[in-house]
């Protein structure tokens, strides 16, 4: 037996999408997309920040079409970006005027504007609310008006448009480097190859719509010894960050405000020891995270990975091509479920090469 | 613009470029750009946007108003990922093409694409092409000007590299010759 013919697979995989067709409305229950929207805030941040669109809409969609798929949520979203056109880029946007809606330092206890927790999942006692098995519309509706109606200050004490970063403190102490604006254009990774040594900006591109899962791998495996960018967190900031659009250069610097993004920042401080005027001193440096939506966890591990990749070491977390070749959702699954695709020939021949061995030939006879 | 000519006009290209040397009719564009005929306007809303650059041949008249419809913006030739040849200058400007982008070797796909307008594609010299998408050998008919055509094979002497082109004639028909297809001009032959 040489080779096995793929025959008859056209009706039996129109059969197979009937199939997952029918999985999805089986039960006969209904699901709106705008009820994903608003109740599944955690997929839908994790989707939009691995598919690089950010629109809690599709993503909405796309958990509807794909079942809560994550990986097929992204694919879809990828494919649906890839169709649309580019009509403007927005201007550089400066995570100092986010409006800031949760803002915690693990460095410092009293920071300039105060620790802003927010709200966050960090805090809760996780037990599973047996309660939200019977909870029903109007339970909704009563709770939500009872948080509406509690007396809160009209407006905020705290500058929540203009909130100091953490950083500006440990540098005006001269412990972090200043570092010049680096203001070359960026690389793009969804249009161009990558190629090897990689840019910054590539760097952080490809982390931050990495898969979160490995991302969170990978800057754990680092901080667990595989690296060596241990990070305090200096700053996580979550909160919805401004997007500007500039119109062409013959109509001025006109730039126009199309509207907000939900946007997770993170600034670790990585102690290094730095060589001046021959001493070894102790600095600190920046590793830096940013993702769509609150991924406060994925945002953190881009940090140390960010650190570790702009210091090369000898290990895999220091090293560019295995990282950013490794956490991509669409490349990373779509290598890996290649596997299912027929290989018949390929393992024929390795079927064939064992049972010569196995008959005391060699491979090469 | 409407997005379903585009799409159409797209899929047509896509036919003209897998069957070189076959006439594809175009449809009329929405929209005029004078003096470049209406299907030559229809090729540049189809592919040029913002993500691309293009330069028209002596013209900036036309320059601006392709940019402002389609937001691609106008370059030097050298830089141009599109480069519109009008009509009207068709034989004097071939010369100027010894400098448009033919890619390097890592990445061929980087080099320009030539819309080029001719009078028509039904009459004139006859040549033969032949080439990938060609079974054996077709014949075409047009006044497709032999400086260009030298032009063409000094570009596209190193495969990979090189250039495509697209022809647009006055009734709306389009040829594509891309780098790919061998192009010889059929020599009269007496009849003894």
């Amino acid at each position: 037996m040489g080779y096995v013919a793929v025959t008859g697979g056209k009706e039996a995989i129109s059969a197979s999408l009937e199939h997952l067709a029918y999985e999805r409305v089986k039960d006969g229950k209904l699901i709106e997309v705008d009820a994903l929207r608003s109740t599944m805030r955690g997929f839908i941040d994790q989707v939009m920040s691995e598919s690089s669109l950010y629109s809690e809409q599709l993503a909405a969609l796309a958990m509807k079409q794909s079942e809560g798929n994550i990986e097929e949520a992204v694919f879809l979203l990828r494919a649906h970006r890839s169709t649309l056109p580019r009509l403007y880029y927005s201007t550089v946007t400066n995570p100092r005027e986010m409006f800031v809606q949760r803002r915690i330092s693990a460095s410092f206890k009293d920071i300039p504007g105060g620790q802003i927790l927010g709200s966050s999942p960090d805090y809760l006692h996780r037990l599973l609310d047996f309660s939200l098995l019977e909870e029903t519309q109007a339970d909704i509706l009563n709770k939500k008006f009872e948080f509406e109606t509690t007396e809160v200050p009209e407006e905020s004490s705290l500058p929540l448009e203009k909130l100091p970063k953490v950083m500006d403190y440990l540098r005006s102490e001269g412990l972090i480097h200043d570092f010049p604006l680096n203001n070359t254009e960026p690389d793009d990774v969804t249009k161009e190859n990558l190629t090897f040594p990689s840019s910054r900006s590539e760097r952080l591109q490809i982390l931050t719509r990495g898969q979160t899962g490995a991302i969170n791998a990978l800057g754990y495996a680092g901080l667990r010894g595989y690296g060596s960018s241990h990070p305090n967190v200096g700053e996580v900031r979550v909160g919805y960050q401004p997007i500007h659009v500039g119109l062409d250069s013959d109509e001025g610097d006109e730039a126009y405000y199309i509207g907000s993004i939900k946007l997770t920042e993170v600034e670790s401080f990585i102690p290094m020891n730095v060589n001046v005027d021959g001493k070894e001193v102790l600095e600190f440096d920046i590793g830096y995270g940013a993702c769509f939506g609150q991924n406060e966890t994925k945002a953190i591990a881009m940090s140390v990975l960010d650190h570790a990749l702009e210091n090369p070491e000898n290990t895999p977390i220091h090293d560019d091509e295995f990282v950013l070749l490794h956490v991509d959702t669409v490349e990373s699954t779509g290598f890996i479920s290649h596997l299912k695709l027929p290989h018949y020939v390929t393992f024929q021949s390795k079927l064939e090469q064992v049972r010569k061995i196995k008959r005391g030939g060699g491979v090469n006879e | 613009m409407d997005e379903h000519l585009t799409q159409d006009t797209f899929r047509k290209i896509l036919e003209a470029m897998t069957f070189p040397g076959k006439l594809v009719q175009l449809e009329q564009s929405l929209i005029e750009v004078e003096p470049l005929y209406s299907q030559t306007v229809l090729l540049c809303h189809t592919l040029l946007d913002s993500e691309v650059t293009f330069a028209v041949v002596e013209n900036t008249k036309i320059s601006q108003s392709l940019h402002a419809y389609t937001g691609s913006h106008a370059v030097k030739m050298e830089e141009a990922d599109f480069v519109i040849i009008p009509q009207n200058d068709a034989i004097t400007v071939f010369s100027e093409l010894n400098h448009v982008k033919i890619g390097d070797l890592r990445d061929p796909q980087k080099s320009a694409t030539l819309f080029i307008e001719v009078d028509s594609l039904t009459d004139g010299k006859q040549f033969e092409l032949s080439g990938p998408g060609i079974k054996n050998t077709t014949v075409i008919q047009s006044n497709l000007p032999s400086e260009f055509l030298e032009m063409r094979g000094m570009l596209n002497k190193e495969y990979p590299l090189g250039i495509d082109t697209l022809f647009i004639d006055s009734e709306g028909l389009v040829l594509a010759l891309p780098r790919t297809t061998n192009v010889m001009e059929v020599k009269e032959e007496w009849a003894m």
